[in-house]
């Protein structure tokens, strides 16, 4: 098996590794996991007052396709409105890194994962205005 | 001799009827693996692993009596015993010593086990291929063990980090006993879960164990 360039890079160089303040009003974490292999993956957004993702952070610990999916996630959704970013789909990720079939499950982790930031975020926005 | 013979013509196939001998045309009970006519084999019908070794479908079994089963039924049925005997019977051997084997390396290890006997009663554990799981306190407590074990860099931490794992290896084992006992599968789903994680912790801590300096085997 053989993996694209864009994976490898990912996978040598991820970007974004780390931890947001998951106490702040303005992160949303997500955490979701793979039991068929183990994986687990944790993405957090930090979002301005203006709804855009200014920073994300990742930390996975699973095999080299899961961390490459998280690392451009978190690239991707920089910038991005948290809207924007919702519409991220696996597929994308996929097609990008060139993933084998075995591994696409690694794309929908990434994709759950950065749906659960964002659904954390809300929430977290829903309480404050309340 | 006798008695492994006995013990695989009670409870080789768990099933109740007859069916007409392949070989003589005589009708066999169903639960019997050979032809009490002719004495031919007869061709496995679908069963479970449980069945298979003629043990009781419970999660808690002991190693012995699986052995034991196991080797008993693998005597029954090697293929070495139908070496002379006609190619049908013999792949019908090979189809019974493949399936008991199949049946041993299920039960023997206790997640495979459990997630055997829950896919018995329709239940695929959270995380077939595709699947993700968002269980916050277990995913949290993965991911602060796979930090631990990144961290640990002697082998007093490692070694340590590793009772603590294995101990919840064993801690889901046991709760594995208590719920299955139950019939309470969904809790069995979700202990079996996390012994799945927690299974997959203790091999990545034991291979770097196996790579911090000055390591030892153990």
């Amino acid at each position: 098996m053989s993996y694209s360039d864009k994976l490898l890079d990912h996978y040598d160089n991820p970007r974004n590794v780390g931890s947001l303040d998951k106490a702040d009003d303005n992160v949303g974490t997500g955490l979701v996991g793979a039991p068929a292999c183990g994986d687990v993956m944790k993405l957090q957004i930090r979002v301005n007052d203006d709804g855009v993702i200014e920073d994300a952070k990742f930390k996975t610990f699973g095999c080299g396709s899961a961390i490459a999916s998280s690392s451009l996630v978190t690239e991707w959704v920089k910038g991005k409105s948290v809207d924007e970013a919702e519409t991220i789909k696996n597929t994308e990720i996929a097609a990008h890194l060139a993933l084998p079939p075995v591994k696409i499950h690694c794309s929908v982790l990434a994709e759950d994962a950065i749906k659960a930031a964002i659904a954390d975020y809300r929430n977290k926005v829903d309480r404050t205005t309340e | 001799m006798a008695t492994i013979d006995n013990t695989s013509r009670s409870q080789g196939t768990g099933a109740s009827g007859s069916r007409p001998c392949w070989s003589c045309n005589e009708e066999v009970n169903l639960r019997s693996p050979f032809c009490h006519l002719c004495g031919v084999i007869q061709p496995p019908l679908p069963s479970d692993h449980f069945v298979r070794l003629g043990l009781p479908r419970n999660y808690d079994l002991s190693d012995d009596n699986l052995e034991r089963q196991y080797f008993g039924f693998q005597r029954t049925y090697h293929p070495d015993r139908f070496a002379q005997k006609p190619p049908r019977e013999q792949a019908i051997s090979m189809e019974y010593a493949a399936n008991i084997n199949d049946a041993y390396n299920t039960l023997r290890n206790p997640l495979l086990r459990a997630e055997y006997m829950l896919r018995l009663q329709g239940i695929e554990v959270a995380g077939g291929d595709g699947d993700t799981v968002a269980d916050p306190e277990l995913l949290m407590e993965v991911m602060e063990l796979n930090e631990l074990i990144v961290g640990a860099n002697t082998i007093d931490q490692m070694t340590s980090l590793r009772e603590r794992i294995n101990a919840e290896v064993a801690a889901s084992e046991i709760a594995l006993g208590v719920v299955f006992a139950e019939n309470d599968f969904d809790r069995a789903a979700n202990v079996a879960l996390r012994l799945r994680y927690m299974t997959r912790l203790s091999e990545q801590a034991q291979q770097s164990a196996g790579s911090l300096p000055g390591n030892r085997k153990n």
